[in-house]
Parts: structure tokens; sequence; C-alpha cells
């Protein structure tokens, strides 16, 4: 007889292992796999070596790899598989999270910003909040100037993303800095092998190509991808363009041993158009796809007319990763991983969102020259992750209990500064940060996942991160107003731990039915300004002048958030209809906000967000795929006495989206099949609070797609606000002082609008090579 | 129509505007520092932003002819709190160290002092000199608060 061991492509190895606790299957001649949505890799031992066989006829033996009945983290613990990924149109790999229940991810910023997301209450400007990994590499950057825990995943190419792991709170012990409101973690891979060709083009000039080099050989993990993008932008000052290389290699190296080395590479530019008055759109002063024409224009060097000058507004960001992970399948059914990675980030943007209000602070007989906020943050990181998983136990006839141990190390070094700059030629006129950081995370955890009796599952566990940061505040010491060569500087170290319990209740109430109860705590780091000025998080109270505020006391360099939910899920239709239905609170203790007069995201007071959140996914046949979810909630400070609301800004109260694909064979030419796909995806987006007294109009999104393809040779076509509808994308009230006649103009409170993309239609060629 | 004053202070005070006028982008307090000038026809600059709850150094040199100085105005909160609570004030001032009186040609002077809690709002400045009231550029300063 002829023995060997095959893995199951399009599962991936680490997808496809088989928890001896569970069986190992010996299949003769075939190979089945099924994959838990949302279950991590649980090792297994190899069949032990059985004695000579008798003779017989030869008989090929296969070891299956499956996945364990793993508990999941929660109602909101979802691995989202790529066809769900691709039901309706998504531009860039950060939109992709949309297809996750609760989530909506806007448009509005572009290339090299990170994308706002919107879950459970919260909106996370600019990804912070959201632990975000690609692998075991943790994609935030923790004290970004832009803000704490800044996430951009548009570097990674959306046709290699394979599947996405969600998780809707803190209550994994895996989940590290950032994971305020949950995780998102990105798994890539190709699963159509071969070579694929894409171009695309559209409205706005909009061109896109894409190459994938996918050799038949290799897995699913092993590919070469690259993409570029440029398009001029709808509306005024909108241009922007980037590259993107993903690479990944995976190979075993033998039948225990898996290696899998990923390398990226990623730069955008893009200019910005800025906010526009509603005051003023509604006048008809301004356009609402416009860009103001005062403080807003760069005169490079020889330039001197509007007809040469480029947009001031922009950003510009890069990011290199360098990663590796090995994993080791022991013959006990333990299972070890180590991913050691390293990653350099640059980002540079130039934002104005007031106008001309601001004085300078350095040297205050200074006339303004705009508030054009600049800010850099160039970081080298370089860490690693390590696990290890016992091999599972049986305890008597009605426990079985698999524990993992793991510990991660994050190492960073970065310098960063906000200034405001004069938009004609980029000269600072006022520094406001400017500091070299050094941060270190080390952090540890023990989990425990255990089936009691069949059907209670118990997992969690505890984990432990100490971080510490040293601050060279560059500016510090300076008194305005400034004599030339001022500079003085001074270093401030903090040392923290944070601890955080998290765990996870179901039971098998029914089959496919289970009641879920989890509770977690998460955190993220602060800022370096608040740990410089005050050693402890931005928060003052309201009504008390600043005179009278108590001296600052040493603080921790992080801020936590507690999490609840209880609901139900269930599961039928063997596996094609999932329903979960969760009720969730939320205690953050320090909040974010986005804050104009000081161009980035500031820290505040606790805040509590509570909601109902339910989805439902479903198969009803092979080709067709029906998605929605709806959340209702709230996000209200905690500084109020009762009776007083005070909600948090821009956090919808409602949140609905659905989405629906058909996809399969339309007609045979000759015997070729010809297939097709079509697709639509809804977004309604309610209750959005600008402030106390304001609430936002709804956003009815609708976006469509279609294709055909035939042999190698596929022709799509996708529509994005199919509606047509003026809707903003973000909506801030503040004072400002815009005008369209130069000077300075008179400041007023006014609802500010940034837009969110027009109708927009792109055309697709693919080639399958 | 009830006039209220920041610069008491006092826990009960405090809950008081926390009540009545939660702040509208999130951020309070803080350090500002302006340098001004004025002459006989208005200021070096006329429009002044900071947070609320912060406090504010502010030098004023009179480069005219005549006795120039600095005032803030009251407000009405209305704009940026259309739904006051009961019994929360409706106009808003600055302290009354806030206000620079009229100073010779030639003359400066500097202040701290506290911004008043409701943000979101713009309170006027002026020069308050006794032959300004008919100088629109004397006139016609703003304090943003946000």
């Amino acid at each position: 007889m002829r023995r060997r061991q095959r893995r199951i492509r399009g599962c991936g190895r680490r997808a496809a292992q088989l928890a001896p606790v569970f069986g190992a299957l010996l299949v003769p001649g075939l190979a089945v796999a099924q994959v838990a949505p949302t279950q991590p890799p649980v090792p297994v031992a190899a069949p032990a070596p059985s004695a000579p066989p008798p003779p017989q006829p030869t008989v090929e033996t296969v070891q299956v790899r499956g996945v364990a009945p793993y508990t999941p983290r929660g109602l909101g613990d979802i691995r989202v598989d790529r066809e769900t990924l691709t039901a309706s149109p998504r531009q860039q790999t950060s939109e992709m999270l949309s297809a996750a229940p609760g989530f909506f991810v806007d448009h509005e910023d572009g290339e090299g910003l990170g994308n706002d997301v919107y879950l459970r209450g919260f909106d996370l400007d600019n990804g912070s909040g959201i632990e975000m990994k690609v692998g075991d590499v943790p994609i935030n950057i923790p004290m970004h100037i832009h803000g704490q825990g800044y996430a951009d995943v548009n570097f990674i190419i959306p046709e290699v993303v394979r599947s996405i792991r969600v998780l809707e709170g803190a209550y994994d012990p895996r989940q590290g800095d950032a994971a305020i409101v949950g995780s998102a973690l990105f798994d890539l891979g190709v699963p159509e092998r071969g070579y694929q060709f894409k171009a695309t083009y559209g409205s706005f000039g909009q061109a896109r190509i894409v190459g994938i080099a996918a050799p038949k050989e290799a897995s699913d993990e092993t590919f070469a991808a690259f993409a570029l993008r440029e398009t001029q932008g709808f509306g005024e000052d909108r241009a922007s363009k980037s590259a993107s290389v993903n690479a990944q290699y995976g190979v075993d190296i033998n039948d225990r041993d898996h290696l899998r080395l990923l390398a990226t590479a990623y730069a955008a530019d893009a200019a910005l158009p800025g906010v526009v008055r509603q005051d003023d759109v509604n006048a008809g002063r301004i356009g609402y796809y416009d860009a103001y024409p005062y403080l807003t224009s760069y005169f490079p060097e020889n330039c001197s007319s509007p007809s040469c000058a480029k947009p001031a507004q922009g950003v510009q960001a890069s990011r290199v990763i360098v990663a590796g992970d090995l994993d080791h399948a022991a013959d006990t059914g333990a299972f070890f991983e180590i991913a050691p990675w390293f990653m350099w980030t640059n980002f540079l943007s130039r934002q104005n969102y007031t106008g001309n209000l601001n004085s300078s602070n350095l040297q205050p007989s200074l006339q303004s020259l705009g508030d054009l906020w600049q800010l850099t943050n160039i970081e080298t990181a370089a860490g690693v992750t390590a696990r290890f998983r016992a091999a599972p136990v049986r305890v008597g006839g009605f426990a079985e209990i698999m524990t993992e141990s793991g510990v991660s190390l994050r190492v960073g070094s970065t310098a960063q500064s906000k200034d405001l700059v004069n938009p004609a030629d980029f000269d600072p006129w006022d520094y406001r940060e400017n500091y070299g950081l050094r941060t270190l995370d080390l952090a540890g955890y023990v989990d425990v996942d255990a089936r009691l009796w069949k059907k209670l599952h118990v997992a969690g566990g505890v984990r432990a991160d100490f971080l510490d940061v040293s601050i060279d505040n560059n500016l510090a010491g300076i008194v305005p107003p400034i004599p030339a060569g001022a500079l003085q500087g001074s270093t401030t170290s903090v040392a923290g731990i944070a601890p955080g319990p998290r765990g996870t209740l179901a039971y098998d109430l029914a089959p496919g039915l289970s009641p879920v109860v989890s509770a977690g705590e998460g955190f993220r780091s602060l800022d370096a300004g608040s740990l410089t000025l005050c050693n402890a998080p931005t928060i003052r109270l309201t009504g008390v002048p600043a005179s009278e505020e108590a001296p600052c006391k040493p603080g921790s360099p992080v801020s936590t958030v507690t999490s609840f939910e209880a609901g139900f899920r269930s599961v039928a239709g063997a596996g094609r209809f999932t329903t979960t239905l969760a009720a969730f609170q939320t205690n953050v203790a320090n909040e974010l906000v986005f804050e104009v007069a000081s161009g980035g995201l500031e820290t505040e007071n606790a805040s509590t967000r509570r909601g109902i959140v339910g989805s439902f996914l479903g198969r009803p046949t092979n080709w067709l795929l029906v998605s929605s979810a709806l959340s209702v909630q709230t996000a209200t400070f905690n500084t109020l006495v009762a009776g007083t609301s005070h909600y948090v800004p821009n956090v919808p109260a409602m949140v609905w989206r659905v989405d629906a694909n058909a996809h399969g064979e339309l007609f045979r030419l000759g015997d070729v099949p010809v297939t097709g796909r079509v697709g639509v995806g809804y977004t309604l987006i309610g209750g959005k609070h600008v402030n106390d007294n304001i609430i936002a109009p709804p956003n009815n999104v609708l976006n469509g797609l279609a294709s055909v393809r035939y042999l190698f040779v596929e022709v799509g076509f996708d529509m994005h606000n199919v509606l047509g509808l003026k809707y903003a994308d973000d909506e801030e009230y503040y004072v400002s002082n815009w005008s369209l006649q130069p000077g300075q103009g008179r400041a007023s409170p006014m609802v500010h609008i940034v837009a969110a993309p027009p109708r927009t239609s792109l055309g697709t060629l693919t080639l399958y090579l | 129509m009830p006039i209220i004053s920041i610069d008491a202070g006092g826990d009960s005070e405090a809950a008081l505007y926390a009540a009545c006028y939660p702040d509208n982008d999130g951020i309070n307090g803080g350090q500002y520092t302006f340098v001004l000038t004025v002459d006989d026809t208005g200021f070096s600059k006329n429009l002044l932003a900071t947070q609320n709850d912060a406090q504010v150094t502010l030098t004023l040199t009179n480069m005219g002819t005549k006795p120039h100085g600095f005032e803030i105005e009251c407000t009405s909160v209305a704009p940026a709190y259309p739904d006051l609570p009961a019994g929360c004030p409706t106009m808003a001032c600055f302290p009354s160290n806030s206000t620079i009186t009229p100073l010779a040609p030639g003359a400066s002077a500097t202040i701290t002092f506290d911004t008043p809690t409701p943000d979101g709002i713009i309170y006027p400045f002026k020069s308050g000199g006794p032959d300004d009231s008919a100088v629109p550029g004397l006139n016609d300063g703003q304090f943003s608060l946000m």
C-alpha cells in the first residue's frame, strides 16, 4: 500500500489541521475538508505508524486535516469568506470590512488615509480603535500622530484577500493594542490558481491595473501581486495615485513544519479637497464637490499663478512589511508557531478644516497664514508573536480542554510632528508638536477553551501587556515668543501594565442554537501629547477653568475599554443559514474624538455604548448568497447629569446593510460554460449626531456589480452610489471662517461637509491565464 | 436675562455649566498666548480662537494716537445650545479680568484669564476706548471658542 499525506488546497495549512480529540480521518482516495467559519487552527497528531499491511490492491490513504469546533469568542466572531467579501462591489480592501455584520467603512478620503469604520456605536476615525492584522503582523500604529491605533489596510490588494476574521468586542486574549471595539484579521491567499491580469477604467479617469501570479503547483498561500491605481477624482482636488506589491510564499518544510513568508510595499499620493460649509453649499456659493479657492493652493518653485498651483491639502503614505511565520505540529497534537515581522511606515498629511482662525503660539504677533495642519509620522517597528497550544486533553468523559499560551513583542521608533504651515510654500509658521518616541509592548496571555458535557463551552483567559514609552518632546521648555535657536526639549518615560481578562460562555441549547455571553477588557495606547503634558489622559472637567485644574498625576500609558454582550447564534440548513442577535454594552474610559482645532484626534472623557446588532447570512442555493445586518445603538459621554444626553459625535444610531449575490452558469457555448455574477449592496446609515442638537440626514448607499466570464476572459461592470445621491461621508459642526473672497473672513459656526463620491461606474477586463 | 460669569468657579457651578453646556467638540482646556497691537483704525488681529475652559495670556500694545483697550462682550448661547435645560443662563460672558482698560498711546498691558465654558460660539470683542465706537475696525473683533 502506498501511504502518504496530502494537504488540502484551498483551506490553507493552518486552517486545515484536525484535532485528534475530534478524530483524525483516514479516507481512502478522498479528501474532504470542512472549515468552520471562525476557528483558530488546532493541531493534530499524525496517525500512528501502522503495521505492514497485508497484501491487497493499492489504496491511496489521505490524511485529512480539518478544524476543531473551537468556541467562537463572542457573537461577533465571524470569518467572512471571499464569496461574501465580493458579493457587492468594493474598491478598497478596507471596504471589505463592510461585509461583516455591523460594520460600515466609508470612502471619503481616497488613497493614503485610513478609512473611517463604523461598528457597534463607534466612529473609528482612520481605523483607530479596531485592531487590524495581516497574518500575525499588526497594522495599527499605537501612537500615530493622526490618532492612536491609526490603521490603513489599503496596502493589501483586495484580490488577494482570502478571508477576514472579525471579532467584535475584546473577548479573546489574543487581541492586543487598539482592540477597543474589536479586531479584523486579514488572511491572504489566491484560491484561483494561475495568472491574472486585470484592467479597470471608469468615471473620473479612474484607472487600475492588477497582476497576480499564483502558480498552480503552489498552495493557495503562494502568490505575487501588484496593483497600480490612478484617478483624477470626483470634483476638485481629489486626484490620487497608488502602487502596491503583495507577495507571499507558503511551503511545507516537512510533514510537521510549515513556513510562510510575506512581503508588502505600498505608496500613495493623494490630493484632498477639504471641507465645504453647509451654508455656502445651500446658498450656491460653492459646489458640493468643490474646494475653497483660498488657503488651499500650493505654489511650487517658479510658479506664481493659479494655473500652475497645486492642491495644498493632501496625503502621502508608504508602508513596507517583511514577515515570516513558522508553525510546527507535534506528534502529540501540540502546536507551536513563531512569527517575526518588520514594518516601516511613512505618513504625511496636510489638511485645513477651519480656514484661518489660528494664531501662532510660538510667534504670537504673527498674522494667521491659514490653518493648514501638517502631520508627519515615520515609524520603524519590529516584533514577534509566538504561541504554543498544548495537545487537547480529555478529562473523564465530560470535558475536552485545549489550552494555549502566547507572547508578543512590538518595539518601535517614531519621529512625529504637527505643525501649521503656509499653504503657499509649506513653510511652517507654528510648531505644535514634535516628538521622538520609543515604544515597547511586551505581552503574554493564557487561553483555555473547554467543552463540558458536549454542550457547554467555556473559553477565555487573561492577557497582560507591559507598555513602556519614552518620549523626547523636542518643543518642551520653549516659551513664546521664541528667540532664534531656542529649541530645548525634554524626555519623558511612562510605563504601565494593561491587564485584560476575557471570556465567553456558550451553551448548545438545541441543535444549531446557542445562547452566548461574553465579557472582556481591552486597551489602547495614549498619544504622546497626553503623556508629556500631563502624563495622563487629557481629560478635563467641563466647566472648570484651566487655572483651577488640579495638578496632573503620573498616569498609565493606556486607556481601557470594557465590553459585554449577550445573545444567541443559530445555524440551520446544514450551515447554509446563520443568524445572530446580540445586545452589547461598551464602556470606554477615555474617548477619542476628532478635533478640528488641533488637526487630529484628541482624547476626552469616558463614554458608554449600548445597542443591539443582528445578522443573517443565507446560502439557500449554491448560486445565491444573501447577507444582512442591522445594528441600533447609542453612544453618549458619561460627563453630564442625569436626564441630559450628550452624544459622541458622528456615531449613527442605526446601520443596516444588505448584500445579495447570484452567480453561476448562464448558458453554454459548445461545451464551455458561460458564467455570470450579479450583486448589490445597500447601506442605510441614520441618526448620526453632528452634535447634541443636529442630526445628519440618513445616507442611502446602493452599489451594484455584474460580470460575465467565458473561458479565461471575464468582463465586469461595477457601479457605486447607483442612486446618484449627494451625501456626506463626514459632517462636523464647528467654527470656521472659510471664504470665497481673499483675506481673513468673519468666523461663524456651521456644519462642515466632506462629500462622499457621486455615482461612479467602472468597467473591468480580467484575463485568467 | 440671567448673565453668567465663569471666573467664580466652585464645584456646584462647574456642575451647572457641565449640565447646561455640553462641550460641542469634546475638547477643552489648554494654554494660549496672543500678542496684539491696536491703532486708531483697528486691531492687528480681529479673530482669536481658543478652546473653552482654556487659559489665555494676551498682550496688547497701543500703537495709535488715542487711548484704546480690549473688551470681550457677552453673547447669546442660543446658536450653539438651542435647547437649553430650564434654569440655564442664555447669555455667556468672559470673566472680568479679560478686560484691558484703555491704554495710553505707546502703553502695553498683559492679562491672563480663563475662557468660559459655552463653546461653538463667537464672542465679539472691541477696543472700548472713549472715541472708538464709530470705528469699525475697533468694534468687529471675534473671539471664537471651539
